[in-house]
């Protein structure tokens, strides 16, 4: 974890030269949509085992693309991306392989609507890790209990509210039991009420030493959950640091300008 | 002479028709099947796969039907060095055509599916063809049924024009049976109600499906 009185500068060091220990290393990733349009510039982060880490900035500024090339969702043309020891090249053969390891929550949750809430999270583990179904059953039936919708697990995602569907998303995703978990703007398109019981879920997660990147604009949740805090604005990373450096002292005009948009 | 009663008129339609029937059901079993793998070629993200299936698709989409029985029928004998039978160039020409429209409303169904179960299946870890069958088709498959059975209607009246190649079913048939009996307009209208009934549940049960999928 980084201690709260290091600089930023010195926590990303240390991060850096403590290679074994990251789980996420991405060094100068660069990417071009295919109107040309430069969307990445040259973007470095390296996540630890366990780190909870939130990136936040102005729509438009690649974030949510950035994490989506941890995946492949999205390819990028210059740079590294090294997942638990995989490089992820532009163009590999087995990306299943990483995909298998990282799960993903996203901001329309994309439930499976044909399955039953039980299904959509039972199938991953059955399709890809070949586990037999009583077994899915079991720890579908766990996780389910976990996020609090074991009593819906016969429902279609359309009968379900979407706080109730994103935590679902999330059961979905730990099924396979990632070693780390993105979160594309998770609770971004949820009515306000139903923002803090998936933020729960999330807390809970991050209690329980999962390792998040999260694109997110809850100042609240970052404050209390995240190790590190980090601003992206057109296609670059601008600042990075603890989240109470970040939030109460951010180093950078374009932090403090962006901070004073969101905390009103 | 022989005297043509209505019963027996009808008789010797009702018997044709079975050869409608069963060169729709042989187009559409074809069609279906020819038609599933264009449509998986169509969507492929690999070029040299897809270009190929949108030649062949635009090919039988922008062509008349009874053009393409002629180039079967008198194509292929001259092409090949053989000779088809008026059922078997039917059968070809029908089934290629079945299959180009059936592979463009399937991969129209596959494209309504939103983008974003693509990407939650893939990020889960599945393979392209697992997330094409456990998630893409089975949604793909409820929205393409109503527009499927709808084209069949289309298949039905297609085989009428296997008439001009000379294979025998209800068109033809009633053609000859006119020739003899000096009363076309009553023969033909006997074939339209046959037609008609062949069709109409069809359509009914297209809108039905339709209606039906519509709370999704």
């Amino acid at each position: 974890m980084t201690s709260p009185h290091l600089d930023p500068a010195t926590a990303a060091a240390q991060a850096v030269d403590s290679v074994s220990d990251a789980i996420i290393i991405a060094e100068g990733v660069e990417k071009w949509y295919s109107n040309n349009f430069h969307v990445l510039k040259g973007v470095d982060l390296t996540v630890r085992r366990g780190e909870v880490v939130v990136i936040m900035g102005p729509s438009g500024s690649g974030k949510s693309t950035f994490i989506r090339t941890f995946n492949a969702l999205e390819p990028y043309q210059k740079g590294r991306i090294e997942i638990d020891g995989i490089v992820l090249a532009p163009k590999m053969r087995n990306v299943e392989a990483i995909r298998r390891e990282v799960g993903m929550v996203f901001q329309q949750f994309n439930l499976f609507p044909h399955l039953t809430v039980l299904e959509n999270v039972m199938l991953a583990p059955m399709e890809v890790r070949g586990w037999k179904k009583a077994q899915a059953k079991d720890k579908a039936g766990e996780l389910l209990e976990r996020v609090g919708i074991l009593s819906q697990a016969q429902k279609y995602p359309g009968q379900l509210s979407g706080g109730q569907q994103q935590r679902v998303a999330i059961a979905r995703a730990l099924a396979m039991q990632p070693k780390v978990m993105l979160f594309d703007e998770p609770t971004s398109a949820l009515d306000p009420e139903m923002v803090r019981e998936v933020l729960d879920v999330m807390r809970t997660l991050a209690a329980d030493g999962m390792t998040m990147v999260c694109v997110t604009h809850e100042v609240g949740f970052a404050r209390e959950v995240a190790d590190r805090a980090v601003l992206m604005a057109d296609g670059l990373i601008v600042e990075e640091g603890t989240p109470q450096q970040f939030f109460s002292n951010p180093q950078r005009d374009r932090t403090r300008q962006f901070l004073s948009q969101i905390l009103h | 002479m022989q005297d043509f009663t209505l019963t027996n008129i009808t008789y010797s339609l009702l018997l044709a028709t079975r050869w409608t029937i069963v060169l729709s059901l042989i187009a559409f079993a074809g069609g279906g099947l020819v038609g599933f793998l264009l449509m998986l070629m169509r969507i492929s993200p690999l070029t040299w796969v897809r270009v190929p299936s949108v030649v062949y698709i635009e090919f039988f989409q922008g062509t008349p039907l009874i053009m393409q029985l002629f180039l079967v029928f008198f194509g292929i004998s001259v092409l090949f060095q053989i000779n088809l039978s008026a059922w078997e160039a039917a059968t070809i020409a029908l089934t290629t055509y079945t299959s180009a429209f059936l592979a463009d409303i399937w991969r129209g169904s596959i494209e309504a599916i939103p983008s974003g179960q693509w990407e939650a299946a893939r990020a889960l870890g599945l393979n392209y063809f697992k997330q094409l069958r456990r998630i893409i088709l089975p949604q793909a498959v409820k929205m393409s049924v109503p527009p499927t059975v709808g084209f069949a209607v289309q298949v039905v009246k297609g085989t009428s024009l296997a008439s001009v190649i000379g294979f025998v079913e209800l068109t033809r048939s009633a053609a000859s049976i006119s020739n003899v009996t000096f009363q076309p307009f009553l023969v033909f209208s006997i074939a339209a109600v046959i037609y008609f009934c062949l069709c109409f549940p069809l359509s009914l049960l297209s809108k039905r499906l339709e209606s039906q999928f519509v709370f999704e």
